[in-house]
C-alpha cells in the first residue's frame, strides 16, 4: 500500500475551455510540492478537485491506498488553505483557535509574536496579513496528513513569510504538502519537488533551468 | 467534543437572521407564539442559509477542514432548532395551562 495522496486522470473543463487534461500527481509525507503555472491555468481547480469542493469531469483520488469516493475533506485526511479568507468573521482569534487546536498546543500557538497581540480580536478586525498568517498556521497545525496551500504567501510581510516557510518545512517532516504561489523565487527555497501546469498538462520539473523556457527566471 | 462545538458555532451564527426573519413572518399570522416557533427553524433558517450562500460561502471551508460537510451542518442546525422549538413550545403550553387553571 502506498502511503501517499494520489490524484489520477483528473480532467476538468469549463464550458469549451479545458483546464486539466489527464493530470496525475502523487504526494508522499515529506514532500513539499510546488505547483507553478500562469494565472487561470488550473492550479486552484486542481487543489479544489483534490480537496473535494469541486467535481472533476473525471478524477480519481486515492489516499494511503484507499480510493476516495466522495469529497476527500470528509475523511479528515486533507486540509486546504483556499486563496480567499475562510475563518468566519464573527469568531475571535481565540475562539477560532479553540475550535481547531488541541488544548495542550493552544498556548504555544497563540504565544506566536504575530498572533499574541491580536488574540482577543474579532476575525473581522484583523488586517489582511494577520488573518492570512492565522489561517496558514491553523491549517499547518491541523491533524490532516496532507495539506494543500493555495497562494499561502499572498499578503504576508517578508518577515511573516519567512516564519511561515519555517512552519511549512517543520510541518513537512511528517506530512505531504502541495502549494501554489506566484512568488516562485520564495517558494523555491522550501520545496523539494516542482510541477508546472502548462496547457492543461502537469509536468515535473527537475532542474530550475527547465523553467526558463516557460518565462520563469528570465535572465536580465 | 470539538466537533460538537463546531456545530454549535455554526448554529450560533444563524441565530440573528433566523429569529428576526422568523419573527417578522410570524407577525403576519394570528397565532404569533406557535407561528414563530414554526417559522424560525424553517423560513428563518432558510433565509439565513440563503444569506450565507450569497455572501459568506467561503466560510464553509472552516468546517470542511474539520471534515464537516455542508449537509451535516444544515442537518445539525435544523435538529438543534427543531428540538429547542419543540421544548419551548411545550414549556409555553404548560405555562398557559397552569395559568388557566389558576384563573377562575
Amino acid at each position: 500500500m502506498c502511503t501517499c495522496l494520489e490524484v489520477d486522470s483528473a480532467v476538468k473543463s469549463f464550458k469549451e475551455k479545458t483546464v486539466l487534461s489527464d493530470v496525475y500527481l502523487c504526494c508522499r509525507p515529506g514532500d513539499i510540492i510546488a505547483l507553478f503555472g500562469h494565472n487561470g491555468c488550473g492550479k486552484s481547480t486542481l487543489l479544489n478537485i483534490i480537496f473535494g469542493t469541486l467535481k472533476g469531469d473525471r478524477s480519481f483520488i486515492r489516499i494511503n491506498g484507499k480510493v476516495i469516493k466522495g469529497a476527500a475533506f470528509r475523511t479528515g485526511l486533507v486540509a486546504y488553505l483556499p486563496q480567499h479568507d475562510f475563518i468566519p468573521s464573527y469568531l475571535t482569534v481565540t475562539q477560532a483557535v479553540e475550535l481547531y487546536i488541541p488544548k495542550e498546543q493552544r498556548n504555544q500557538f497563540l504565544g506566536d509574536r504575530f498572533l499574541f497581540k491580536a488574540r482577543h480580536n474579532r476575525i473581522a478586525h484583523l488586517s489582511g496579513g494577520e488573518l492570512r498568517y492565522l489561517e496558514i498556521k491553523l491549517i499547518l497545525y491541523s491533524k490532516a496528513p496532507y495539506i494543500l496551500l493555495d497562494e499561502p504567501f499572498n499578503g504576508l510581510s517578508p518577515i511573516a513569510a519567512e516564519e511561515i516557510r519555517m512552519h511549512i518545512a517543520e510541518s513537512a517532516r511528517t506530512r505531504g504538502i502541495i502549494l501554489t504561489d506566484h512568488n516562485f523565487r520564495e517558494v523555491h527555497k522550501i520545496v523539494n519537488r516542482i510541477f508546472l501546469l502548462d496547457e492543461c498538462y502537469l509536468k515535473e520539473i527537475h532542474e530550475k533551468e527547465e523553467l526558463i523556457s516557460y518565462g520563469y527566471y528570465r535572465p536580465i | 467534543m470539538t466537533r460538537f462545538r463546531l456545530y454549535l458555532a455554526f448554529f450560533r451564527s444563524t441565530l440573528l437572521i433566523s429569529i428576526v426573519c422568523g419573527a417578522l413572518f410570524a407577525s403576519l399570522t394570528d397565532d404569533f407564539v406557535s407561528s414563530v416557533l414554526l417559522f424560525i427553524p424553517t423560513f428563518g433558517l432558510g433565509m439565513d442559509l440563503l444569506y450565507k450562500e450569497l455572501t459568506r460561502k467561503e466560510e464553509y471551508f472552516f468546517f470542511y477542514n474539520q471534515g464537516i460537510c455542508k449537509a451535516k451542518l444544515l442537518t445539525a442546525t435544523f435538529a438543534i432548532y427543531a428540538l429547542s422549538c419543540i421544548i419551548l413550545y411545550q414549556i409555553i403550553r404548560l405555562c398557559v395551562l397552569a395559568w388557566r387553571s389558576t384563573v377562575p
